[in-house]
């Protein structure tokens, strides 16, 4: 079941011209991932598909919303999630508070005045789990802003996962990291997202991950879809193999 | 909540006890004076503290606060609570509109929006002299009709009765502050104040709540206007020129921004030191300027790490990256 | 609201030209000192909420100037030199040290700085208005044109201001410096690595936007007197000018004065009731269609 679908989508800043008639469709309960050179537009096409970004023209559909006029909070309660590539957290606030902010949106009760979040069981509970499931829970309460890279990207990933997505949207999870950093990243996907049904689109550039995970492939350059297809397919196609992944690859 | 409860008890014993202890006028000046202020800028602090927003209008709400309270119990038969209560709906209603039109913009242009906005309130204050006494202000005094408190009727125009009175006003507004604070809707706040872009990531309208805050703010400066008024009698344009407007910023940038009575500390320093420089008029502006100097160079510098810990440095390096919109690098 | 008046006004053509003149030294005047605001912003990422201070300066030392000196180019000159001379040591001494500091404090900074400037003024000339006549050059007949009668010192006005916003304008676009300049907005960091030396550009930068405001007090002197406190009317409508405009952009500063300064010329002949109110009520109009100003860059 197809669960996001773009159709000739432009997007242009100024004479630039980012995406060109760019049109796809992601199936539901797939790990796609997006390749492509630096520049191919494979962040703006995020930045298009939550609303960070209005296209030029073309059509956004989300689950049977169409979701290209919405605004970011608008398409993110309607179940598409984000994690991203320069992690995006909440410095000053420890581990613990940064879960705590999705938790308390996803649980509606952002517009409690009343209550005292501190106190509040049933958020408590929620994000002490979300914790568990990150691996995260010895940090709770350590300030963000300080960890290293690897959790900061883990806790990225997990403000990403709180509100419960349906999508994800990945962006380089593994980009800067070490092996180690990397294998424990992977095991989260793995473990939660794919247990989960969540349906992932990574922008990766580390061509062992796309390889190991990826049910689909889209090849993206200068803005414009140049391929898509299972990884058996993409590895074989001559054009990709050529200009974006090298000569040698390891299936 | 409970341990709220309690300190909120405890204080309100404590201060409503010093006429009975220190009957000393000075004492009990100082305490009034040093607690509107504070919640002035306890007020204010909702905004730039917790939510990130730097507003150089907070002196509009004082003003209207004062104003308001100030006209109903001179041309009107309000009663002081219906008076006050109607400076929360006034307030209310004016941090919604101006509010409306300030949130939409990114912070420096919001900045200097709310300061325009509080001219416009100071222009039309001034114009409707019939209303409000026009440059003059509201003179000839505020009445103070007897409360009634059901089974005795409470006489505010005694002086200790009005110190209790304001003691007890401003500390209850302290409390539900401090409850909004700590409430989801507080954490939300210190999200947007961190990165307002990922709490639109995590399903959060974030202008809904900067709206939000900007009301609670104006209320609870409205509160700390009309108490003003109600002690000196009188309501004046000056609460709310812009110069009444760097006063709370001036207090909590002394008192600290991230704590929640950081504020009242540099109310009580501000307060200290005008009480002490009255007599060199001509150098208040080079003495509180130069001080305003000093310490955003040495805060800006290190004394931050000396203080309160290289958190507040952190957060302004935050802040002003999101202020200058250079947040996410984008491809 | 005389909507009579104002269409009367406009179409006789003596007050229509009165108008526009009335229009035009209002926007020399405003452009003088957004220009240096929003150069100062957009190049240092600085609001210097002080700008209004420096134009008091400018006018004080003219004062001074032309009660010691012969001659108004000398006077013109001196003081436009010292102007750049006190904003290369404000900038080199404290605005330096407060580069990507938040917002709260840059304003505290300039904030405290007003302050400063303010009693600093007082405590030499003192709190009484200092008049400065037109000087002699410029006590000539009024120019007439088809009806209209223009005064000689208004007319200077205008015309200073247009060679001073043309100088920016090539400077900007089409000298190396200008261009330099210009470039660091969007990357220090690729011009430090060309080996361009970009504190002393920093400097320079502040040096003109004061110099700028400088010459706002030189020209208005005759007309406004110089007292303390004078900053702050000038730096409301600074401020408004150049977020109508957009921030950092000086084709902005001059759109911007020169529709504050239409709104305020209209006001005196068709709405002096809300006279005051006029400027601000533009900003909100503006900031509500195009909330990142007329020529200013939208943040996503």
């Amino acid at each position: 079941m197809i669960i996001l679908e773009a159709k000739n989508l432009y997007k242009a800043f100024g004479k630039t011209q980012v995406i060109q008639n760019l049109s796809f469709t992601i199936k539901e309960g797939e790990i796609t991932s997006i390749i492509g050179p630096n520049g191919a537009g494979k962040t703006t096409l995020f930045n298009l598909c939550t609303g960070q970004f209005r296209c030029n023209s073309g059509e956004i559909h989300y689950g049977g919303h169409r979701v290209d006029r919405l605004r970011t909070h608008q398409i993110v309660r309607l179940g598409i999630g984000r994690a991203f590539q320069i992690c995006n957290i909440f410095p000053e606030l420890t581990v613990f508070e940064n879960i705590r902010i999705p938790v308390i949106s996803h649980l509606r009760i952002g517009l409690h005045f009343l209550r005292e979040a501190g106190t509040t069981e049933s958020v408590s509970e929620l994000v002490f789990q979300i914790l568990e499931n990150i691996g995260m829970l010895e940090r709770k309460d350590h300030i963000a802003g300080k960890l290293d890279h690897g959790e900061m990207k883990l806790l990225d990933i997990g403000i990403a996962l709180s509100t419960e997505p349906r999508l994800l949207f990945l962006d380089e999870p593994t980009s800067g990291m070490t092996p180690d950093e990397r294998k424990r990243i992977m095991k989260l996907i793995e473990q939660v997202c794919i247990k989960k049904k969540i349906t992932l689109v990574l922008i990766e550039h580390d061509m062992d991950v796309v390889f190991s995970i990826s049910q689909e492939i889209k090849v993206l350059n200068h803005g414009q879809l140049v391929a898509e297809g299972a990884p058996e397919e993409i590895s074989q196609n001559p054009q990709v193999v050529e200009a974006y992944l090298g000569e040698s690859i390891a299936l | 909540m409970k341990k709220k409860a309690a300190w909120t008890l405890l204080v309100l014993i404590i201060l409503c006890s010093v006429p009975l202890f220190i009957p000393s006028g000075f004492v009990m000046d100082m305490v009034i004076q040093v607690l509107i202020l504070g919640l002035f800028a306890v007020s204010l602090n909702i905004l730039i503290g917790y939510t990130g927003m730097v507003s150089f209008g907070h002196s509009a709400f004082y003003g209207i606060g004062a104003y308001t309270l100030g006209i109903l119990l001179q041309k009107t038969s309000f009663t002081i609570p219906m008076a006050l209560g109607a400076v929360v709906v006034f307030s209310a209603v004016a941090a919604l509109i101006i509010g409306f039109f300030c949130t939409r913009l990114a912070a420096i242009y919001f900045a200097m929006l709310t300061l325009a906005f509080s001219q416009v309130v100071y222009a039309i204050v001034t114009k409707l002299d019939s209303l409000t006494g026009g440059y003059q202000g509201l003179i000839g005094g505020i009445p103070k009709p007897k409360v009634n408190l059901g089974f005795a009727t409470w006489d505010i125009s005694l002086f200790s009765n009005l110190y209790i009175f304001t003691v007890i006003v401003a500390v209850i507004s302290l409390l539900l502050i401090k409850i909004i604070i700590d409430s989801p809707f507080g954490c939300i706040l210190k999200a947007i104040r961190e990165n307002p872009q990922r709490t639109s990531y995590v399903g959060i309208n974030a202008r809904r709540y900067q709206l939000i805050a900007f009301v609670f703010s104006g209320v609870f400066g409205g509160i700390a206007g009309a108490l003003m008024a109600f002690y000196v009698s009188g309501a004046y344009p000056d609460f709310i020129f812009w110069t009444t407007s760097a006063e709370p910023i001036f207090m909590i940038l002394i008192g600290g921004l991230n704590t929640f009575l950081g504020p009242m500390i540099g109310a009580l320093v501000l307060f200290l030191l005008t009480t002490n420089l009255k007599a060199h008029a001509e150098l208040w502006g080079l003495v509180l300027g130069g001080i305003l100097i000093c310490f955003t160079i040495i805060l800006k510098k290190g004394l931050t790490e000396f203080f309160y810990g290289s958190n507040l440095s952190r957060w302004l390096g935050n802040f002003s990256r999101s202020t200058f919109g250079k947040g996410q690098d984008v491809r | 609201m005389d909507l009579v008046a104002i269409i009367n006004c406009m179409m006789n053509p003596s007050s229509l030209i009165m108008l526009l003149v009335n229009t035009l030294k209002l926007t020399m005047l405003l452009f003088l000192l957004a220009s240096g605001l929003s150069l100062i912003f957009g190049t240092l990422e600085i609001l210097n909420f002080a700008h209004g201070s420096l134009y008091m300066i400018g006018s004080y030392l003219t004062y001074v100037a032309i009660k010691r000196m012969s001659g108004y180019a000398f006077a013109l000159v001196f003081v436009c030199l010292a102007m750049a001379i006190f904003g290369f040591l404000l900038e080199r001494l404290l605005v330096r040290r407060i580069y990507g500091a938040s917002l709260f404090y840059q304003l505290l900074l300039t904030y405290g700085l007003v302050l400063v400037l303010d009693d600093v003024v007082k405590l030499v000339w003192g709190s009484e208005y200092l008049t400065v006549e037109i000087p002699q050059i410029f006590q000539r007949k009024p120019i007439v044109f088809m009806g209209s009668v223009t005064p000689f010192y208004s007319a200077f006005t205008i015309v200073v201001g247009a060679v001073v916003a043309l100088f920016l304008w090539i400077f900007f676009t089409r000298t190396k410096l200008g261009k330099t300049i210009s470039a660091m907005s969007e990357d220090q960091e690729m011009l430090q690595a060309l080996g361009i030396n970009v504190p002393l550009l920093y400097s320079f930068v502040f040096a003109l936007g004061t110099c700028l405001a400088g010459l706002g007090g030189i020209l208005s002197v005759p007309l406004l007197s110089a007292y303390p406190g004078m900053g702050f009317s000038v730096i409301i409508y600074s401020f408004i000018v150049v977020v109508i405009g957009g921030l950092g952009d000086i084709r902005g500063a001059f759109v911007g004065a020169f529709l504050l300064g239409l709104v305020k010329s209209m006001a005196v002949i068709g709405f002096r009731d809300y006279e005051e109110l006029a400027p601000f009520a533009l900003m909100v109009i503006v900031l509500v269609l195009r909330p990142q100003g007329l020529f200013g860059i939208k943040h996503a």
